[in-house]
């Protein structure tokens, strides 16, 4: 999935600008790992080249104008496109564990450190995710529907975490019981 | 355990305070605690709370955490955080901080301030 179609997602929402949009990713759960912080910029500059974009400056008292970003009825028609194709299965890329799997020959209490470190940052996570969601996000809800739909990542998400969270406690007691 | 009503802007507090440390050690302690307590929000010391709270994995933070958000309660710990291991543990106290319902703060000046 690109940054570019997430970015077309958000624009059909909202007018937003680069930085607007790179806080966005930040918190949303489906997003979260789109890319580093400078993509937005740089697909941004390519969507507006291809026209799926427009910009517009506003000038503001005191601080640089704000480059606002606005979508394209081509982009729209980009964002439909991509919405309809067929998607792929979930990608599991876990740091963590292309580490694991090679680290059977660390010494036992090390490797049960590891892991305790992991379970520790997988809960702060699960927490953090509970914290917004109890705050509410700034998220579509543009219909009954959409507020289901985006509620129902943010679940999938926290459900991620903390099934990982069981998943490495019981690694860990597994190796413990060896 | 002793507890005194404070009258503040965002409210009225229960400051309660115990002998020993690690006072708090478990759900059926908290909720004891927050069953007790006559005001919207329970101010605590970090001491109260048993290390295990700043132990994220150990899952007492969070079902702390849950209960006073089901319950409708504002949550204070006064204590010095700026000691604490990890980025997983500073980050949440952020994010809780931001939201106003669980507070950590030095002073209770501060925290007042961070409550919502």
């Amino acid at each position: 999935m690109s940054i570019r179609s997430a970015i077309l997602g958000y624009l059909e929402w909202r007018p937003a600008t680069g930085y607007e949009l790179k806080k966005l990713f930040a918190e949303a759960a489906p997003f979260h790992w789109s890319g580093n912080n400078n993509q937005v910029y740089g697909a941004l500059l390519e969507l507006h080249r291809d026209g799926a974009v427009g910009l517009e400056v506003v000038p503001q008292d005191k601080r640089p104008a704000r480059k606002v970003y606005t979508i394209t009825d081509p982009g729209r028609a980009e964002l439909s496109a991509w919405l309809r194709e067929e998607a792929g299965l979930p990608e599991i890329r876990a740091d963590f564990h292309a580490r694991l799997a090679w680290s059977a020959a660390l010494p036992p209490p090390e490797l049960e450190a590891l892991i305790s470190a992991y379970e520790e940052r997988l809960a702060g996570a699960a927490l953090i995710l509970r914290e917004r969601e109890r705050r509410g996000g700034d998220r579509p809800a543009r219909s009954s529907r959409e507020r289901l739909i985006w509620t129902a990542l943010a679940e999938n998400r926290l459900a991620a975490m903390e099934h990982e969270l069981a998943w490495a406690r019981r690694l860990r007691a597994g190796l413990r019981g060896l | 355990m002793t507890s005194e009503v404070i009258q503040t802007e965002k409210g009225a507090l229960s400051r309660c305070r115990f002998e020993a440390e690690a006072a708090v050690a478990s759900l059926p302690d908290f909720l004891d605690l927050l069953g007790n307590c006559p005001t919207e929000t329970l101010v605590l010391d970090r001491e109260a709370l048993h290390p295990d709270f700043f132990e994220l994995r150990s899952g007492l933070a969070g079902e702390l955490l849950q209960k006073v958000s089901n319950y409708r309660r504002r949550l204070v710990i006064l204590g010095d955080f700026t000691d604490l291991p990890g980025k997983a543990l500073r980050d949440f106290l952020y994010e809780s901080n931001r939201t106003g319902k669980v507070v950590f703060a030095r002073e209770l000046g501060d925290a007042v301030g961070l409550l919502r």
